[in-house]
């Protein structure tokens, strides 16, 4: 195996420098496409798949992972607040965590790297598979039971309206569990920043399931909040030097293009083969870190 | 509809001055790559050059290449790659643009709750904005 390593690696180095950004468009494309269709974004999926296939080293990937992340959340923000999808009043404290907890992880994530790039190459294979995981037991619920007078979620106001065109009337939702969805937005701010991932992964489940947020409001909000968490971290990365446009600006274009084609040919696609796909993608690309992590 | 159930009203407001940002940003950042590739402003690091350094860690990238960190990309812009960083820089500070303009509306409106969460949201982003944080060594 290290020699089939070894010899992956001198070809990387024989091939002419343009061919990696054209590679790289071709690949975030890809990601583009099927993270749409998968429900996931495209974040999670090219950290995990650059850093195992490409020759950069993981602290310009990371960095590039948070713009990439970044640059779709902005992309998708402004129609989905002013559909009333995605809610101000929600993303506000649950983003002010999330972001607080992505500076202590983009400095986690650069410290640790600097100690050693494969513990956070290892680290990364470890989340990768947690995350399939996490992509393979959870459910959602359209519009989730939630119980009334949770006093921190009434303090803090959250709650909202939307017009549901399926059901052709508005929606009136509030949450609940306020308290322990602030807590787990600090793990996940905190692995957002210290891997590069977009967190919609994360983020949907707990706004959803634990939160009890309508799954449509909490799907908007979680692609929202993401421009407000990953600032904070990526600002960090960008100070600190590590970003290469070379890297960032074909993989931006990649992912902002197939999403948009990834978005078109939803309607025409089975969703749950293509999220099954996507989860035999990632399960491949958290071994091949976790195995990089190593060494091997 | 019950005053309970309203949403934001600063939140179309929120949402124009986003899309403006990050449309600008678009366009920036795809002209400036566009110069970049090209070669019209030589970069720092020759094109050519990259793939000798791009799989170093960070902090030899920095050594071996002499690429500015923190806000010292602004006396770059005369070099192809860093022009680059007015887009991004586009990109990263749409929020930080978006959350101080939230703050001014609460603050007119004295909505004390939300004035402290989005002022406290907007310290945040300035510290890691500034560069004043660091990683130790």
């Amino acid at each position: 195996m290290p020699v089939i390593a070894l010899a992956a690696e001198q070809n990387k180095a024989k091939i002419v420098w343009w061919v990696w950004p054209i590679l790289l468009f071709v690949t975030t494309f890809l990601i583009g496409i099927f993270g749409v269709m998968a429900g996931i974004g495209g974040g999670v999926l090219f950290v995990p798949l650059v850093s195992s296939f490409f020759p950069f080293h993981i602290d310009f990937i990371r960095g590039a992972g948070l713009m990439i992340a970044l640059g779709s959340s902005l992309a998708a923000a402004p129609v989905l607040l002013r559909r009333n999808f995605a809610s101000l009043k929600l993303a506000i404290p649950v983003a002010l965590i999330a972001s607080a907890f992505s500076i202590i992880g983009a400095f986690g994530g650069l410290w640790l790297s600097r100690l050693n790039p494969a513990y956070i190459q290892g680290s990364l294979g470890v989340l990768i598979l947690l995350i399939v995981i996490v992509m393979l037991i959870s459910k959602s619920a359209s519009y989730p039971e939630v119980k009334a007078g949770n006093s921190f979620a009434q303090a803090l106001q959250l709650n909202g309206v939307y017009f549901e065109p399926t059901l052709n009337r508005e929606v009136e939702w509030t949450v609940h569990r306020t308290l322990a969805g602030l807590l787990v937005f600090c793990l996940v701010g905190f692995l957002a920043g210290m891997f590069g991932l977009g967190a919609g992964w994360a983020n949907v489940p707990v706004l959803n399931l634990l939160m009890g947020a309508p799954l449509k409001v909490a799907v908007a909000t979680s692609s929202f909040s993401l421009s407000i968490t990953d600032t904070t971290a990526a600002w960090i990365y960008f100070n600190q030097g590590a970003v290469l446009p070379i890297i960032i600006i074909p993989s931006m274009a990649g992912v902002m293009i197939g999403a948009n084609i990834g978005s078109r040919l939803l309607p025409k696609v089975n969703p749950a083969m293509i999220r099954n796909m996507v989860i035999g993608v990632l399960l491949l690309a958290g071994i091949r870190s976790l195995l990089k992590g190593f060494g091997i | 509809m019950d005053q309970k159930y309203e949403n934001l009203d600063n939140q179309i407001l929120y949402a124009g001055v986003l899309k403006f940002l990050a449309n600008s940003g678009l366009v920036l950042l795809f002209l400036t790559f566009f110069v970049y590739m090209l070669e019209i402003v030589e970069p720092l690091v020759p094109l050519e050059e990259l793939p000798q350094y791009w799989n170093l860690p960070l902090h030899e990238f920095l050594e071996k290449t002499g690429a500015p960190t923190g806000w010292q990309w602004v006396n770059f812009l005369n070099k192809g790659d860093y022009l680059n960083f007015l887009g991004l820089v586009f990109f990263i500070g749409a929020t930080g643009v978006c959350y101080a303009v939230l703050f001014f509306d609460f603050l007119w409106k004295k909505k004390g709750m939300y004035l402290f969460l989005v002022g406290t949201e907007l310290i945040f982003i300035i510290l890691a904005a500034s560069n004043l944080l660091k990683v130790g060594h």
